[in-house]
């Protein structure tokens, strides 16, 4: 390893003035017996300096908004979604449940809730198959949409 | 409200109030990185739109969060450079340089200025063209303003680290920017 290596970080840290006492005391010194080190010292001041005469362009208000989409209309719109059809999906067994309880509903009533449920659990277990195929087989989902 | 308090009410009670503090204190410094990988204002604006909506996810699951901005900074660099590598557009914009994303300082005498604003573009013409590390770690201390124990909190490296990574990144601009001037000075 070359014997300057060390220092390199300290020069830098030298000319951004970045050093504690004992850094600062270490690089000089060693500033003052290399002369390769000192060449490298006024290059990199020099050149460096440019950097921050640069600067970003400020974002305007409308770009900053942008930047940040909260997530809530999702979140409502999954919510209600899932209230409804828990709520409903409920209702339905609780009737499918009551008419084969009792004894007064009609055989036909009683098939009539059982295949009414059975047909909805089906076609559920149907889409969720199916979304879960597509997916795996769409080329196109790294795709933004 | 301060950055302490936002912090818990993002990690204790999942409250987007607090999450909605820390991005509007921090979107200007983020939209600021994410232009420093990607090059331009658009891209810059749809990597910080995915880091925040990731680290929204995200910061619920967390336990404990010192300081919200160093956590974040990892996952929008990780997004920046996903969309480079995704895109291929790494460097697309290395061999035209976007003007639309900086502005000068100094003189404003208007010769003077003219001349200002072409060693301006040509600064950030080496910016561009040298590796994202390099740009990444030149932008923070030099264009940016942090000091050193920031950066290296933000890189999650020792300060030694980041001493000498801005050694050899400010050595790669000086060779790249030496190199460009010496071009131009053959076409002048």
């Amino acid at each position: 390893m070359d014997a300057c290596e060390k220092y390199r970080g300290l020069l830098i840290g030298l000319i951004d003035n970045e050093l504690n006492p004992d850094e600062a005391k270490q690089i000089n010194d060693h500033l003052i017996r290399c002369a390769k080190c000192r060449e490298a010292y006024e290059a990199l001041s020099e050149t460096g300096q440019k950097i921050g005469t640069v600067s970003f362009k400020e974002p305007s208000d409308e770009v900053l908004e942008r930047l940040w989409k909260p997530p809530y209309s999702r979140f409502v719109k999954w919510t209600g979604l899932a209230m409804v059809l828990g709520g409903w999906l409920v209702f339905l067994v609780m009737a499918v449940i009551e008419a084969f309880r009792s004894s007064s509903e009609p055989f036909i009533t009683r098939i009539a809730g059982g295949s009414l449920l059975l047909g909805l659990i089906i076609l559920l277990l149907y889409v969720v198959l199916e979304r879960v195929v597509l997916y795996k087989s769409d080329p196109y989902k790294e795709v933004k949409r | 409200m301060d950055e302490k308090q936002a912090i818990r009410l993002c990690l204790a009670h999942q409250d987007p109030i607090g999450f909605e503090f820390l991005v509007k204190k921090y979107r200007k410094e983020a939209y600021f990185h994410a232009m420093s990988f990607m090059g331009n204002a658009e891209d810059a604006a749809d990597a910080c739109q995915e880091s925040f909506t990731r680290a929204f996810t995200a910061i619920s699951r967390l336990t404990h969060l010192d300081a919200f901005y160093p956590w974040f900074y990892r996952i929008l660099k990780n997004c920046c450079l996903n969309m480079i590598s995704k895109k291929k557009t790494v460097r697309k914009h290395q061999s035209k340089v976007k003007t639309d994303h900086y502005e000068t300082t100094g003189s404003e005498d208007p010769l003077s200025l003219v001349e200002g604003k072409e060693e301006q573009k040509q600064i950030w013409a080496v910016l561009e063209s040298l590796n994202p590390e390099s740009r990444e770690i030149l932008v923070m201390k030099y264009i940016q303003g942090y000091c050193y124990d920031e950066i290296a909190r933000m890189l999650a490296v020792p300060r030694g680290t980041v001493m000498s990574r801005l050694y050899y990144a400010r050595k790669a601009f000086r060779e790249v920017y030496l190199k460009e001037v010496e071009d131009v000075a053959k076409k002048g």
